[in-house]
C-alpha cells in the first residue's frame, strides 16, 4: 500500500463513516442532553457516596457513645448530649461538610474546564492546571489535619480535659501518630494518581518538543 | 444559542467522527469520545468569537479533548470482541456509532504517537499548513518537517 492509497483509504471511509453515522439535529440535542445529565449524574453519586460515609460515621458516634460510658462505668447506656459531645460532633460535620465542598468546587470546576487554544498550549495549560491541583489539594488536606489538632486541643483545654501544650501523653501521641500515618497515606495515593496523569500528559508534550527540535 | 451551535454542529460532524476515527480502536470508545467531544464544544461555543473558521475550532477542541481527557479506565478489550458486540446495536439510535475501522489503516495509524495522529489525520484530510498549524501550535515550516517525517515513519511501516 502506498500514502496515496492511505489517503483514498482514508477519504472513503470518511465519507461511509458519515454517511452511516450522521446524526440528526434532534439526535445531537438528545446526545448532548444524556452526557449533561449523566455528567451531573456522576458527580451527584460521587459526592452522594462520601456524605453518606459521613452521616454514618456521625450516627455511629451518636450510637456508641451511650455504650462506651456505660462500658466505662458511666451512667448507664442512656443518650446524653453533653456540651462536648455537641461541640465535637458540630465540629466534625463543619469539617466534613468543608472537605465535600473542597471537593465539588473542585470537581465542577474541572469538569467545566474546555480549552479551544491550540494543542501545545492546551497540553501546557493542563499540566499547569494538575499540578495547581494538587498542590492546593495537599495544602487543604494538611490544613485540615492541623485544624481538627489544634481545635482538639484548644477544646480539650476549654473543656478542662487538659493544657493545650500538653501532647505528650500516650494517647494523644497516638492519635497524632494515627492521622499523620492516614495523612501519609492519602497524600501518597493522590501524588501517585496525579504524578500519573501529569507523567502522560508530559510525555505527549516531549513527542510534541521532540519531534520540533528534528 | 443552542439552535445556532446545533446547526454548526450538524453540519461540521464529519470532524468530530474523524476525530473519533482516529484516536479510538473501536466503536464503545468513539462513542465515549464523540460524546466528550460534543459536551465540550457546546461548553466552549460561548467563548467562539468565529476569529477562525468552524472547522478549525472544531478541529482544535476536538483533539485537545481527545489527547488531554485522561480516562480513568482505559480498556483493553480487543477491538474484534466490541465491535461483534456493538454490532447487536443498531446505529441509528442516538450517539450510538458505527464507524469502520480499516485494518491496514488502523495498523499504520498505531504506530504513530499522539501527536503524530492528529497531524496526519490533518494531513490525510488536505487541510492547508497555515490551518495545520493554527490548530496544533506549530509554525508552518515545522508542520511541513514533520509530516516528511511521518510519510517516512508510514512508508516503512506499510512497504517494509
Amino acid at each position: 500500500m502506498e500514502l496515496d492509497d492511505l489517503k483514498a483509504r482514508w477519504q472513503k471511509e470518511t465519507k461511509e463513516n458519515l454517511n452511516t453515522n450522521k446524526q440528526s439535529m434532534e439526535q445531537l440535542q438528545a446526545i448532548l442532553k444524556e452526557k449533561t445529565s449523566g455528567t451531573l449524574i456522576n458527580i451527584r453519586e460521587k459526592y452522594k457516596g462520601i456524605i453518606s460515609y459521613l452521616m454514618v460515621g456521625l450516627l455511629l458516634n451518636i450510637i456508641i457513645s451511650p455504650f462506651l460510658h456505660f462500658l466505662l462505668g458511666d451512667d448507664g447506656p442512656v443518650f446524653r448530649l453533653t456540651f462536648s459531645g455537641l461541640l465535637s460532633l458540630v465540629f466534625l460535620l463543619t469539617i466534613g461538610l468543608l472537605v465535600v465542598l473542597f471537593y465539588w468546587l473542585r470537581f465542577s470546576s474541572f469538569s467545566t474546564e474546555v480549552s479551544d487554544v491550540d494543542l501545545h498550549t492546551a497540553l501546557i495549560e493542563k499540566i499547569t492546571s494538575l499540578k495547581r491541583s494538587f498542590k492546593q489539594e495537599i495544602i487543604f488536606i494538611a490544613a485540615v489535619f492541623l485544624a481538627i489538632f489544634i481545635i482538639g486541643r484548644a477544646s480539650s483545654q476549654y473543656l478542662g480535659h487538659g493544657d493545650f501544650g500538653d501532647i505528650y501523653r500516650k494517647d494523644i501521641l497516638l492519635a497524632i501518630g494515627a492521622g499523620l500515618a492516614i495523612l501519609i497515606f492519602y497524600i501518597s495515593r493522590r501524588a501517585k494518581a496525579y504524578n500519573k496523569d501529569i507523567g502522560t500528559l508530559k510525555s505527549y508534550l516531549a513527542e510534541f518538543e521532540g519531534n520540533n527540535e528534528q | 444559542m443552542k439552535e445556532e451551535f446545533l446547526k454548526a454542529i450538524s453540519e461540521h460532524q464529519g470532524i468530530i467522527l474523524k476525530v473519533c476515527r482516529i484516536y479510538c480502536s473501536d466503536n464503545l470508545e468513539a462513542e465515549d469520545l464523540f460524546q466528550d467531544i460534543l459536551l465540550a464544544l457546546w461548553k466552549a461555543w460561548p467563548s467562539y468569537k468565529g476569529n477562525s473558521k468552524i472547522g478549525t475550532w472544531m478541529y482544535r477542541v476536538g483533539l485537545n479533548i481527545a489527547i488531554t481527557r485522561l480516562r480513568k479506565n482505559s480498556r483493553t478489550i480487543k477491538q474484534d470482541e466490541l465491535s461483534s458486540a456493538h454490532h447487536s446495536f443498531p446505529a441509528t439510535e442516538s450517539g450510538r456509532l458505527d464507524i469502520q475501522f480499516d485494518k491496514e489503516l488502523q495498523e499504520a495509524i498505531s504506530t504513530l504517537s499522539q501527536f503524530d495522529k492528529g497531524l496526519l489525520m490533518l494531513y490525510l484530510d488536505e487541510r492547508s499548513y497555515k490551518e495545520m498549524a493554527e490548530i496544533l501550535g506549530l509554525s508552518e515550516s515545522n508542520v511541513g518537517v514533520k509530516i516528511n517525517r511521518i510519510k517516512k515513519i508510514l512508508k516503512q511501516k506499510i512497504n517494509p
